[in-house]
């Protein structure tokens, strides 16, 4: 797409927003995102990228570890392992799995909880 | 089949096969099977991009290609969306001839949905007419962009799940 310029790099095990954190801390805004299609992963960067900046892609892209979390995941992951537990029938709720309800609810709300 | 602009027949003119064969036979032929391209898309595994500009999806495989008459061609793609949150927006757009995007005074593009669940659901682009081709070798390509996280797009034959064994599909046909 006009200025911009794409990386392709033949990799899978790609976690693509962990790259795109990973990528976003050096590149800042002249990083656009990241396409893959399960064999390679595009760097799409703004053509105004440098060659340095370009030879950092590379060396993120290959470095990567795809089997770490964002924050995001990871948050979203406990959220899933808090319902998961609240699984059980009702008469076995204590107060602290209601308490824990109230606090994914009111996550769901957008409201603290912390 | 090449379509040919009709001749205007003239008072006790002659009929002759040659003539009844291009202009009647063969335009026929051509309005019966215009030019066409679909793509059902099976890539292994689904596509998915981080990307708030529009890219193409796919600029090998997801793109449809046509020999025009010069006339308008249809356009018009669907497939299954899914965003690693509730919320996620999917924006779609088509460029033509490698060029620009249609919507290009729409920062949304052609179409922008707002994905409702992290499994997926389908998304209709279209069918949008584009006109003004001269006859020829005309490309139509899938772009697509994420409001933010990651947006992915299913086109695989043998997913796991029912729900993402689906194809992308992408479709392009002279209609005048």
């Amino acid at each position: 797409m006009a200025g911009m310029i794409d990386l392709v790099f033949e990799r899978q095990g790609i976690n693509l927003a962990l790259l795109h954190d990973e990528l976003t801390a050096v590149l800042g805004g002249k990083l656009v995102g990241l396409s893959q299609d399960g064999r390679a992963v595009r760097v799409h960067l703004l053509d105004s990228s440098t060659p340095d900046e370009r030879k950092t892609v590379g060396e993120i892209v290959a470095r990567h570890d795809g089997s770490r979390f964002t924050a995001a995941q990871q948050a979203e992951r406990e959220r899933q392992a808090a319902l998961e537990a609240l699984r059980k029938p009702w008469a076995q709720w204590s107060a602290a799995d209601k308490d824990a309800l109230l606090r994914l609810l009111a996550g769901e709300l957008g409201l603290a909880v912390s | 089949m090449n379509w040919t602009i009709p001749k205007t027949w003239q008072v006790d003119e002659l009929l002759t096969a040659a003539d009844l064969n291009t202009h009647l036979r063969d335009n026929l032929n051509a309005l019966k099977a215009p030019p066409t391209h679909v793509i059902w898309r099976d890539n292994g595994a689904a596509y998915s991009t981080t990307s708030t500009a529009f890219v193409p999806v796919d600029s090998a495989n997801l793109k449809a290609t046509l020999t025009t008459n010069g006339g308008d061609v249809l356009v018009w793609f669907w497939g299954v969306f899914h965003g690693d949150q509730v919320g996620r927006r999917v924006s779609l757009d088509i460029r033509v001839d490698g060029a620009g995007r249609l919507a290009a005074a729409y920062n949304g593009g052609l179409l922008t949905h707002r994905l409702s669940t992290t499994i997926g659901e389908e998304v209709v682009l279209g069918p949008v007419l584009i006109s003004g081709l001269s006859a020829g070798e005309h490309t139509f390509e899938l772009l697509w962009k994420t409001s933010d996280g990651v947006i992915s797009l299913h086109a695989d034959s043998d997913a796991p799940n029912d729900y993402d064994e689906v194809p992308a599909v992408l479709v392009a046909r002279e209609v005048s």
